[in-house]
């Protein structure tokens, strides 16, 4: 009386194989887990039983044993519902099992015995094709997702009995809806053509998105810094299909995947400030999810109210920003999640929002306003190539018809020429982008005209440039010259980039257009 | 039939299901200041204390449900006594649960080697 089936267990966003044997034996009746089940494994012996009989199935009146090879590796999530199910009917005879050792199963049971959507579903195909296996069994919901892997079979199942019904032969799934490959434009619901004004702005994020940059904005509310930054996905060159299917395979460990197929958007999070370390970085009891920062991942980061986040919470960011990674350490090992993303910070200039607007009087008491300064800065803002002031629109600005602002679309198409150039540039250096150069070697990078060398050289002395203060110039002027399609650059190049960098140290703030 | 009779019934059944299955009778009912051994069989040098659990009609619980492991290491302990004061030196010693169900005719459902 012997049953095994594969199933996979998913840790981070990786799918990891997974033997359940089933053994019925003497004694009374009681299922027995071994193996390193975690908490929401065990919880399966309660749904299992249920699940089977109401399936039209019979649970064997006898003790049966149930374990989870390799024993080496804590098993977590709901997935196993299934594979014990059916390593438990294996062992019983209860259909054919030659066809069985082809398939992975994962699917959460209900007590009824339907499968129920199932969190990481694509990570569990990826690993079922990788370990060349012939296909998978999933639930219903999840068909979709399961799909994307090509030259796999998917048996999208809506219950037990059915998957029961498929090996005895008795049925057979239904062809799979492929969620139609919509276009990228057509899935942001927002476009740059909506924020009126903001010249300065406009121009500033669509260097930060062609050079690779994270980006500062700092302005009092109602500004529309919220209303930038949303729009910066959608200037953002088209996911391919490989960084597609990494977003989507961490939004469906994440159980956030509505039951669609490939996500094609651009990802943009925008955190509470009152965040957890957890919730930013990725951790949890029992199975580790992905964080904020790794669901921004080919997508944008925005943290409105910057400084107001937990201090951990920000320093946390060091690690995804320089790896574009984050490793959350267990006690039963390490978790890594992929987390390369654009980071938007944006900030009050002052606790009550108004200092330096024009129209406005700032109420801050000189020391509260040091000390509100004092959180932004620090190592993490040395990762933030753009600072750029954004000021409030007057009335009359807002109300003046300057004639349609550019759309998304229009500027994408640059953006995704001038990012063609850069891969060229670093092909044999391994970078992507402006922004990933590091200091040493952007000064070789840059290169500059002799009138830009006389410039940046006045402009350090002037503007009391530090090192990384100079290098991140440097950057963001060859993004700049890049834009404008310039092999060298230009001292009109340098002095944009000079523009922004909106100085928080500075008693008053910079103001830029 | 009361509660007592029912009990009686059902290890009279259980009794007659181990004498068909070739066991003879050592024991029924054996008493001591722990508690009480329902039954005691014996076959070859296999020694089985048998606990059995008695259900009127068809019920939705299966007597078996009533061994916890409480009642488990009790009926170890009565095992060792029992043991102790007979003079049978079995090769090997078996639980067993029999659960039995009081319909027209008693149905008798034997969980060898139950713990």
């Amino acid at each position: 009386m012997y049953g095994k089936v594969t199933a996979v267990v998913v840790i981070g966003v990786r799918g990891h194989l997974v033997t359940v044997e089933s053994s019925i034996g003497r004694g009374l009746p009681a299922l027995c887990l071994t193996g390193l089940p975690g908490a929401s494994v065990q919880d399966a012996r309660e749904r299992v039983r249920p699940a089977v009989e109401s399936s039209g199935l019979e649970w064997p009146l006898r003790r049966v044993v149930v374990n989870l090879s390799p024993v080496t590796i804590r098993k977590e999530g709901p997935g196993l519902d299934l594979p014990i199910a059916m390593s438990v009917l294996a062992a019983t005879s209860q259909f054919p099992t030659d066809e069985l050792p082809g398939y992975a199963f994962a699917a959460e049971l209900s007590l009824k015995g339907e499968l129920m959507p199932t969190p990481g579903i694509l990570a569990v195909a990826m690993a079922a094709k990788r370990r060349g296996l012939k296909g998978v069994v999933a639930p219903e919901a999840n068909a979709a997702e399961a799909s994307l892997v090509e030259g796999l079979e998917v048996v999208a199942a809506p219950s037990l009995s059915a998957v029961v019904a498929f090996f005895r032969g008795r049925w057979k799934p239904g062809p799979i809806e492929r969620s139609s490959p919509c276009e990228g434009a057509l899935l942001n619901a927002v476009d740059l053509a909506e924020v009126r004004g903001q010249a300065q702005a406009r121009r500033a994020l669509e260097v930060a998105a062609a050079g690779g940059h994270n980006l500062l904005m700092v302005g009092p509310p109602g500004s529309g810094k919220t209303m930038l930054a949303r729009r910066l996905p959608t200037i953002l060159p088209e996911l391919t299909r490989d960084e597609a299917l990494e977003v989507t395979q961490l939004h469906s460990v994440a159980g956030l995947l509505d039951g669609g197929g490939l996500l094609l958007a651009r990802p943009f999070r925008s955190p509470h400030h009152s965040v957890s370390m957890a919730g930013l970085l990725g951790g949890g009891t029992g199975l580790a999810r992905p964080g904020e920062v790794s669901l921004a991942h080919r997508g944008v980061l925005f943290m409105d109210e910057f400084n107001e986040f937990r201090r951990d919470a920000i320093e946390g960011l060091r690690q995804p920003l320089e790896e574009g990674r984050v490793v959350v350490i267990r006690a039963m090992g390490a978790v890594e999640f992929p987390s390369s993303f654009m980071l938007v910070a944006a900030a009050n200039p002052c606790p009550c929002g108004h200092r330096g607007d024009p129209g406005r009087v700032c109420t801050c008491p000189e020391n509260r306003i040091e000390s509100y300064r004092h959180k932004l800065s620090g190592p993490l803002l040395d990762r933030i190539d753009i600072r750029l002031s954004v000021p409030r629109m007057t009335p009359a600005e807002l109300m003046s018809d300057q004639g349609a602002a550019e759309d998304s679309a229009t500027v994408r198409a640059r953006v995704e020429r001038v990012r063609a150039v850069q891969r060229r540039r670093y092909r044999e250096l391994g970078f992507t982008c402006n922004a990933q150069v590091p200091g040493p070697l952007v000064r070789g990078c840059a290169r500059l005209s002799s009138e830009a060398e006389v410039l940046l050289e006045a402009a350090a002395e002037t503007l009391h440039l530090s090192g990384r203060g100079f290098d991140r110039v440097l950057r963001v002027s060859r993004t700049i010259a890049d834009l404008e399609g310039d092999d060298r650059v230009t001292a009109t190049h340098l002095s944009e980039a000079l523009a922004y960098r909106a100085d928080l140290e500075n008693r008053e703030p910079v103001h830029v257009g | 039939m009361d509660h007592l009779a029912v009990g009686v019934a059902g290890e009279r059944a259980a009794l007659s299901h181990y004498l068909s299955l070739g066991f003879e009778e050592v024991a029924r009912n054996w008493r001591c200041s722990f508690g009480e051994l329902d039954l005691v069989v014996l076959r070859e040098d296999l020694l089985v204390f048998c606990e059995v659990k008695t259900r009127r009609g068809h019920g939705l619980s299966y007597g078996f449900d009533a061994v916890t492991p409480s009642k488990m290491t009790k009926l170890r302990r009565l095992a060792e006594l029992f043991l102790l004061e007979s003079n049978l030196r079995p090769s090997a010693v078996r639980f067993d649960v029999a659960s039995v169900e009081m319909r027209e005719r008693p149905v008798v459902t034997l969980f060898a080697d139950a713990f």
